[in-house]
């Protein structure tokens, strides 16, 4: 087998005993790969000359002592996990049904009463109504003081029932503040007011009497 | 791999409560949240009657089969002390089972107390029920019983109820649905909605709208501010608003509207109607009886009505269409427009244009500043005072007295002799005759003349006057004019 320069160190790194015979040959016939395989063996001698190996009775039983602790522990870390996964979906599953349940429960109670945070925001949003229906009352009241045609007539006595209702409303809500019903029954009759009042600023004056 | 599972597991562990953290999250901003409930039941005596008197929540009412009233309530407070005081007190009371709800008088709370209860009551199927809320909604279902459901300011819901039923409320929506018997509604301010009623239907209301579909028997709805609409009513329906418009659509009876101010849409109906409007408009559409119409100023639309139309209307514009009997039509101030008549067309108007096209039977218009034009008619007989009078194709005599306005008649296709009698003042009288016919001829003008394209065998003439016949004679031409001119014309 011929081999060139470029593959010595391959042969090298190889040091099988063919890979090396073949680099022996060729160093015969090349003087700089001669050079590199003396290198080559005096550095493989050195590297020889410094190994060292230790003698222990105990070491291999040791280590086999070990493997098979390792053996049978690897069924316990095993179940050792089921068990915590278990736990885990169990209490997650108790936790997430239990805070559904809280939920529900919560629900249904917060459509009856109304939470504080809640009932603040709701008084906040009735305060700027009362306050734009008062406004408009304020436009409307000269047409309905003065009203003439049986419509805003209708209208006029419409109002009245109205703040006769809301004003009952109101007094039950002083005693039951948080009632969601109330509440609602409050906004509807708002709203009741205000598109009535729209109405009556819409309307002309001058219809005659049927 | 070992490494990778354990990490996964333990990461598991560390983000799955955190997840779930959430739903145990409660926004704990309120000092209490007291919640009992109550349930008990009651035998109920064959025959007895259950009294409800509730407030501030809902009411359910159910039945069951059983023999028995059950009753569950939802007591919810936000303070303990007040929840406990809220009592329901139930048992048997004049042969029937009474259940009450009280509440205690708050005082010196400062607003942060709040109670409501939700209750639900189940009866025999056929038991007869009463029952009272306010501040709450009321549901019932499936009563077989009479039952009287009022409400103060939550709306009323009664589905599937069998026996006799009567709904009152203020300031709240009422909902009646598939009712097996009589159905009486009343409510203040709060629609009315209705749908199928196999007995007869009274419904009130004064601020809010009533529709009604689907009674099997009569129908009577008043109000006052509010819409009424109406469909599929079996029976009569008498109908009376103020200043809601009002629909009515396939009525098996006599309809009566009453309404101002407000519109007013009738269609198919299947016996006489009358509708009584003012300042509002009305429409009325296949009515297979008679239709009677008082509008004060209204405008009017009539179209394929079976029997005789009568309108008396102020001041609108009537327009009828398709009608099989007479029409009698008054208006003080509006145009009268009317198409396929198959009776007789009597019409008085003031201030508006007569336009009649296809009335088979004889036409008599009054029109005092209007102009009259007829086509397609009967015998026409026009009273005019400030407008033209146009009559073409007449199949019957014509009598037409005007006293500001120009008289046109042509198209004469009657058979035989056909009268024609015109006078008018300060205008001119044109008439077509047709040939064959022998006419007796007496036209007479003064400051204007008479012209005639056929042939006058005279008896008097001057230039003012022609006496004497076309052809034989026979048919009577009275034609009489001041300051204006006479023309006759062959057609």
């Amino acid at each position: 087998m011929n081999v060139t320069c470029s593959q010595i160190d391959d042969l090298l790194f190889d040091a099988s005993p063919l890979a090396m015979e073949t680099a022996a040959r060729h160093a015969m016939e090349c003087p700089s790969c001669a050079e590199k395989l003396a290198e080559w063996n005096e550095i493989s001698e050195v590297a020889q000359s410094m190994r060292t190996t230790w003698t222990n009775d105990m070491h291999w039983p040791r280590i086999d002592r070990a493997l098979r602790e390792e053996r049978r522990r690897r069924p316990v870390r095993w179940l050792w996990q089921v068990a915590a996964a278990i736990v885990l979906i169990v209490g997650l599953g108790g936790t997430v049904f239990y805070g559904i349940r809280v939920q529900t429960h919560d629900a249904a109670f917060d459509r009856d009463i109304l939470r504080l945070t809640a009932l603040d925001d709701v008084e906040r949003a009735e305060r700027v109504h009362v306050k734009a229906i008062g406004k408009l009352e304020r436009l409307a009241g000269a047409k309905l003081d003065d009203a003439q045609s049986p419509l805003l007539i209708s209208y006029k006595e419409k109002l009245m029932l109205l703040d006769d209702a809301i004003a009952e409303c109101r007094a039950n809500i002083d005693q039951n503040r948080q009632n969601a019903h109330l509440r609602k029954q409050l906004l509807a009759m708002y709203s009741d007011k205000q598109q009535t009042l729209q109405d009556v600023m819409r309307e002309d004056n001058h219809v005659s009497s049927p | 791999m070992s490494r990778a599972r354990s990490l996964f597991f333990a990461l598991l562990f560390l983000v799955l409560p955190v997840l779930a953290l959430p739903l145990l999250a409660e926004d704990r901003d309120d000092d209490s949240r007291f919640e009992t409930r109550y349930g008990k039941n009651f035998a109920l005596p064959a025959g007895g009657r259950v009294t409800i008197t509730h407030g501030f929540g809902d009411l359910v009412i159910r039945t069951h089969n059983g023999n028995d009233v059950q009753v569950r309530a939802t007591i919810r407070s936000s303070d303990e002390d007040l929840g406990k005081k809220i009592r329901i007190t139930a048992g048997p009371e004049g042969g029937g089972v009474s259940i009450t709800t009280h509440f205690p008088e708050v005082r010196n709370h400062r607003g942060h107390l709040s109670y409501s209860v939700d209750m639900t009551v189940t009866v025999p199927a056929n038991t007869p029920v009463i029952a009272e809320n306010q501040f709450g909604n009321i549901d019932a279902r499936g009563l077989g019983g009479a039952a009287n459901l009022r409400n103060k300011q939550g709306s009323i819901k009664a589905a599937d109820m069998r026996g006799p039923l009567t709904l009152g409320n203020s300031f709240g929506a009422i909902e009646a649905v598939n009712s097996g018997s009589d159905l009486t509604v009343n409510n203040a301010n709060g629609a009315i909605t209705i749908r199928k009623v196999e007995g007869s239907l009274t419904a009130a209301n004064r601020f809010g709208s009533v529709t009604v579909t689907d009674v099997r028997r009569g129908a009577t709805i008043a109000n006052a501010n509010g819409a009424i609409e109406a469909m599929d009513i079996g029976g009569t329906l008498n109908a009376t608003n103020n200043f809601g418009s009002v629909k009515a659509s396939t009525i098996g009876a006599a309809t009566q509207i009453t309404t101002s101010n407000a519109r007013v849409e009738l269609s198919n109906v299947q016996g006489p109607a009358t509708v009584k409007n003012s300042f509002g408009s009305v429409e009325a559409n296949n009515i297979a009886g008679a239709l009677t119409i008082d509008g004060s100023n209204s405008r009017v639309e009539a179209s394929t009505v079976k029997g005789n139309v009568t309108i008396d209307n102020g001041f609108g514009p009537v327009k009828l269409r398709g009608i099989t009997g007479s029409a009698k039509i008054q208006n003080g101030n509006g145009d009268i427009v009317i198409e396929d008549l198959s009776g007789a067309l009597n019409a008085v108007t003031r201030f508006g244009a007569v336009r009649a096209e296809r009335v088979r039977g004889n036409v008599d218009v009054n029109s005092s500043n209007g102009n009259v034009r007829l086509t397609d008619v009967g015998a026409a007989k026009v009273r005019a005072t400030f407008g033209a009078v146009f009559v073409e194709r007449v199949n019957g005599a014509i009598d037409v007295v005007n006293s500001n306005g120009a008289i046109s008649v042509s198209g004469l296709r009657g058979a035989g002799c056909q009268p024609v009698t015109l006078r008018t003042n300060f205008s001119s009288i044109k008439v077509e005759l047709p040939e064959g016919v022998g006419y007796t001829v007496n036209a007479r003008t003064s400051f204007g003349r008479i012209n005639t394209e056929l042939p006058i065998t005279t008896t008097s003439i001057s230039d003012e006057t022609i006496v004497g016949t076309i052809g034989r004679g026979g048919c009577k031409l009275d034609l009489a004019n001041s300051n204006g001119n006479i023309t006759i014309e062959r057609d």
